[in-house]
């Protein structure tokens, strides 16, 4: 009953930690300007490594090959 | 003899190349600036990295036609902005919002308050439903003035429009953002 008891504080004090938590970050994060709070979501997102292998990809499919001898003469 | 030679062609296509070293180091400085622009601009995640994807690639093909009157930051916005919207228009189910002058009064009294906000995952998703929210060339030029290599005089000439008309229209589209923003509260 006692180890319930103490377990039930743990997650109560663990609660009230997560809101001061919470209550900090909500306080360090106040922008002025909707262009600062864009840079901040920018900041977090990063672009999926997917694009880059995609390219890789893309351009090595589409790397020139040799032309040939009525390509050269035209070109 | 014939199938060695066909299937020599085919792993020698499917031979990944490295980039180009100049191709890759422009993706390295503009990637993230334009896969920002192109998810909150398009809202879907999977469609912006196609997106960004295709911008890319278009940039490569045409890097050599590249002439340097502008910077390649704002060469890729224009690419962008035209993928973006030619993929916009061809989508028929979504609804597609057009500046107008009588839904302006809709966040004419919303002052451009500070912006409070609780760190968390969810920040994205506010901020990708305020700007569905407003007009498209709202959002634009709200995305576009957040990044910081962009001035006023490129932003104008990239929406093809004046200086003043950014700055006015950047007003506005400042004040609709703050409002819409409160309202996903």
């Amino acid at each position: 009953m006692q180890h319930h008891h103490s377990n039930q504080d743990n997650q109560e004090s663990i609660q009230q930690n997560r809101e001061t938590t919470e209550g900090r970050l909500e306080e360090a994060l106040e922008f002025e300007h909707v262009e600062q709070l864009l840079q901040y979501d920018r900041g977090q997102v990063e672009p999926p490594s997917k694009i880059h292998d995609r390219l890789l990809e893309t351009v090595s499919e589409e790397s020139p090959t040799q032309k040939r001898w009525w390509q050269r003469l035209f070109s | 003899m014939y199938l060695s030679v066909a299937v020599a062609k085919v792993v020698r296509r499917k031979k990944k190349q490295p980039l180009p070293a100049d191709f890759c180091a422009i993706y390295e400085e503009h990637s993230r600036p334009i896969y920002y622009f192109v998810l909150r601009f398009l809202g879907d995640a999977a469609q912006a990295e196609d997106a960004t994807h295709d911008i890319f690639i278009k940039a490569y093909k045409n890097l050599s036609r590249f002439r340097g009157d502008s910077s390649i930051r704002t060469w890729l916005y224009r690419i962008a902005v035209n993928h973006c919207k030619n993929l916009r228009q061809s989508w028929h189910s979504r609804k597609i919002q057009y500046e107008s002058e009588l839904g302006d009064h809709l966040f004419s009294d919303s002052p451009e308050t500070p912006f409070k906000i609780l760190a968390s995952s969810e920040l994205g998703q506010r901020i990708q439903s305020t700007l569905d929210e407003l007009p498209r060339d709202y959002a634009v030029l709200l995305l576009m003035v957040a990044d910081e290599k962009l001035s006023y005089e490129k932003i104008a000439e990239l929406t093809e429009q004046t200086v003043d008309a950014v700055r006015g229209k950047l007003y506005r589209a400042r004040k609709a953002f703050a409002a819409a923003f409160k309202r996903s509260q």
